[in-house]
C-alpha cells in the first residue's frame, strides 16, 4: 500500500499527523498507529509491519498482524492509503 | 477614497463613488472592481482603514449576477489550484485569478456578505503564496509587542479582545482573523479587515509577535500552561483559514504553522471574565517576555523543517 495522493502527512515527536486534503480532516495517530503508518508508507507488508510491532511493543506477532490488517483496512476505507 | 478610473455617480446619494476597492493588509494587496456603486460605497466605508493608494498586486474584476446564477451544492467556499490559476467557488460568488499576472475575473451576488466572502477567500487563497498565514485568532498590541490568541469560533477571541481593550495602551489588531508573516527577520502579526462582533474604530496595525496563546475558559482564575509541540501544532492547524483543498497549498501552510511554533512556543491561556483585565494581561506578558529574533530566525520560509520527516 502507499499513501493516498490526497494526503499530506508529518511525523512530529514520533506522532503521525495525517491531513486529508479532500475532506480537510486532520487525523492524529497513536504511537502504534504512527509506527504502522510510517512502515506502511515505506512499502512494508502487513507481516513485516507486524513483526516490527512485536519487536517494539509488548504484543505478540499474531495479535499484531490482526491489528495491522485491520488498521490498514481502516486507512484504505478512509481514503488515506491506497493499493500500489 | 482609493484612486479609481471607474468613478460614477451614486444613484442613492448623488455623490461620486468608486467602483473599485483597493485593500492592503499584511503586505497582501488586492483590488476589486465591481460594477455596483452602492455595493462599493458600502465597502469603501466598511474597509476604510485598509484602503490603499498603492497599486495592488492582485486585481479582480467582478460581475454582479442575479441571485440564482451561482447555485451549487454546499455552502463552504472552496479554493482550488489549476496550474498558475487559483479558482474559488461558492453559492454567493466565484472567482478565478492568474497568480502570474495577478489578474482575474469573477462574479458575485449583490450583497455585502458576498463581497466579504470574496475578500476572505482571496486573502486565504493567496496567503500561502505570499509567505503569510491566515489564522482564526485575535491579536492585540501593547507596549510595541504583539500577542496572538488563537481559537475556533466560540473560544472567546472577541470577548478577550474587548476585555483587554479596556486597558489604556492596549490596541486590538483584530478579533477574528490575523495574518502572520515575517518582516525584517521578525515574525509579525497584522490586523485584517475581517472582524467578529467586536468592532472598535478600526485602524490598520501590526506588531512583532511576542507570544502565542490558545484560549480556554477557566473557573479558577487566570492561569497559563505550556503545551507540547505536537498538540499545539494540531490545534493551530485546525485554526488555519484554508478554503483550499489543494495538497500543495496545504503543505505550504503546514510548514508555516510548524515554523511559527518553532519560533514561539505555544501556551494555553485559561481565564474568566471576573479576573481584572490587567491581571490577564500581566500573566500574558510575563509568560511571553519579548525577545527580538534576528538573523537565522526560523521564520516562515519553506526551508528544511526540524521535527518533520
Amino acid at each position: 500500500m502507499k499513501y493516498s495522493r490526497r494526503v499530506a502527512q508529518r511525523v512530529i515527536d514520533g506522532q503521525a499527523f495525517v491531513l486529508d486534503t479532500k475532506e480537510q480532516e486532520l487525523h492524529s495517530l497513536n504511537p502504534s498507529g504512527s509506527r504502522i503508518w510510517e512502515l506502511a508508507g515505506r512499502g512494508g507488508t502487513p507481516e513485516k509491519i507486524a513483526r516490527a510491532l512485536a519487536d517494539e511493543f509488548e504484543v505478540d506477532y499474531r495479535r499484531a498482524l490482526c491489528d495491522v490488517k485491520g488498521f490498514l483496512e481502516k486507512l484504505r476505507t478512509l481514503g488515506l492509503m491506497e493499493d500500489r | 477614497m482609493a484612486p479609481n478610473a471607474l468613478a460614477a455617480v451614486d444613484e442613492r446619494g448623488g455623490k461620486t463613488a468608486s467602483r473599485s476597492l483597493d485593500l492592503e493588509a499584511g503586505g497582501l494587496s488586492v483590488s476589486l472592481e465591481v460594477d455596483s456603486v452602492s455595493l462599493m460605497a458600502d465597502a469603501q466605508e466598511r474597509y476604510a482603514p485598509f484602503l490603499t493608494r498603492s497599486p495592488a498586486a492582485y486585481r479582480l474584476g467582478l460581475d454582479v449576477v442575479p441571485s440564482n446564477a451561482l447555485e451549487r451544492d454546499g455552502w463552504t467556499p472552496s479554493v482550488s489550484r489549476e496550474g498558475r490559476f487559483l479558482r474559488c467557488r461558492s453559492p454567493l460568488f466565484s472567482w478565478r485569478i492568474d497568480r502570474a499576472s495577478g489578474r482575474g475575473r469573477g462574479a458575485l451576488k449583490p450583497t455585502a456578505q458576498a463581497l466579504d466572502g470574496v475578500l476572505r477567500t482571496l486573502f486565504a487563497g493567496l496567503s500561502p503564496f505570499e509567505d503569510r498565514l491566515l489564522l482564526h485568532a485575535a491579536a492585540v498590541a501593547v507596549r510595541g509587542k504583539g500577542y496572538l490568541f488563537v481559537g475556533p469560533s466560540g473560544a472567546g477571541k472577541t470577548t478577550l479582545s474587548s476585555y483587554l481593550a479596556r486597558i489604556p495602551g492596549v490596541r486590538v489588531l483584530t478579533d477574528e482573523l490575523v495574518l502572520v508573516g515575517e518582516e525584517s527577520d521578525r515574525l509579525v502579526l497584522f490586523g485584517t479587515p475581517f472582524w467578529g462582533e467586536f468592532r472598535p474604530p478600526q485602524r490598520r496595525g501590526w506588531a512583532p509577535l511576542a507570544g502565542l496563546f490558545f484560549l480556554a475558559k477557566s473557573r479558577m482564575g487566570t492561569r497559563i500552561e505550556t503545551l507540547d509541540f505536537a498538540r499545539a501544532h494540531s490545534s493551530l492547524l485546525k485554526c488555519l483559514v484554508a478554503f483550499h483543498r489543494d495538497r500543495g497549498m496545504l503543505e505550504r501552510s503546514w510548514e508555516m504553522v510548524l515554523a511559527l511554533l518553532r519560533a514561539r512556543p505555544a501556551r494555553r491561556l485559561a481565564w474568566r471574565k471576573g479576573d481584572p483585565p490587567e491581571a490577564v494581561l500581566k500573566a500574558v506578558e510575563e509568560a511571553a517576555p519579548f525577545q527580538s529574533i534576528g538573523g537565522g530566525c526560523p521564520g516562515l520560509q519553506y526551508s528544511g523543517s526540524r521535527g518533520a520527516p
